[in-house]
């Protein structure tokens, strides 16, 4: 059988994120939508967070440092929230650590049910699949 | 195996229709931190792809996507003996996000034995 030429029409294309390039840096906002309203206090709990996080990279050195500004935390509503980044490149070990601070989040403050397309901080989703469920094993 | 990669369109076509190409890729990741190092990045589950994807630096307001990779167990097995891929899980995190690496040198034989397609999961319901 022939291999299939794909186009965009065969993909599902997340749009949810705006993307602008400001000469050289790559400013990127992100759509977080809460399971529940949060009050004033884990609203600027989130957004401490993400400041928090911005300092990290920055003083860690640990996980590339393109960011150039605090990113700005907007509430739109109780229960859904912007976040925006500026940075140099959006390649680095950095996503993991983002990564990592929603998830905690998520966990520890109020679910994350959506962020952008993704629902990779949502608890209700329920039991993840894990790795040691197939028979692959890392050496 | 089924695993996911988040990237941007045109990288996704690409992939899609022509296969890794490490050239391409080491033009891309040259002089970028990386997390594990230069090499090719999927997530064992469709939803950690879709947080990565929406970061993904070839994004110039086209979108973004996942694909899904389906690798033979026995090809995967081989390539992470050979280490020319590893499993890792995201540090700190609450549940079990595994990532699969692959070295370039793994590219060849990722094209001739894995098959490469569009994501085919659930659309999004959040409005």
């Amino acid at each position: 059988m022939a291999k299939p030429t794909y186009t965009d029409a065969d993909l599902r294309i997340g749009v949810t994120v705006d993307v602008k390039r400001e000469g050289q840096t790559v400013v990127h906002t992100h759509r977080v939508i809460f399971a529940r309203p949060l009050t004033r206090a884990e609203q600027h709990l989130f957004a401490d967070v993400l400041v928090g996080f911005y300092y990290t990279v920055h003083f860690s050195q640990q996980f590339g440092n393109g960011l150039v500004a605090e990113p700005v935390v907007e509430f739109l509503s109780t229960h859904e929230a912007r976040y925006t980044l500026k940075q140099r490149t959006l390649s680095g070990p950095w996503k993991d650590l983002l990564f990592a601070v929603l998830a905690n989040f998520s966990y520890e403050v109020a679910p994350i049910q959506w962020h952008d397309e993704s629902r990779a901080f949502d608890p209700a989703v329920g039991p993840r699949r894990t790795a040691d469920d197939t028979m692959t094993r890392a050496t | 195996m089924i695993l996911y990669h988040g990237t941007d369109i045109d990288s996704a076509l690409d992939i899609l229709n022509h296969g890794l190409d490490a050239a391409k890729l080491t033009a891309l990741q040259l002089d970028r931190p990386t997390q594990l190092g230069r090499g090719w990045y999927a997530a064992y589950e469709a939803e950690v792809a879709w947080f990565f994807a929406s970061l993904a630096p070839g994004n110039v307001g086209r979108g973004y996507t996942v694909i899904e990779i389906d690798i033979p167990e026995d090809i995967l097995n081989q390539l992470i003996i050979a280490q020319q891929a590893m499993r890792g899980a995201i540090m700190n995190v609450p549940f079990g996000a595994q990532q699969y690496w692959f070295d370039l040198r793994a590219f060849e034989v990722l094209n001739a034995h894995a098959t490469f397609r569009p994501y085919a999961g659930q659309e999004p319901s959040h409005g």
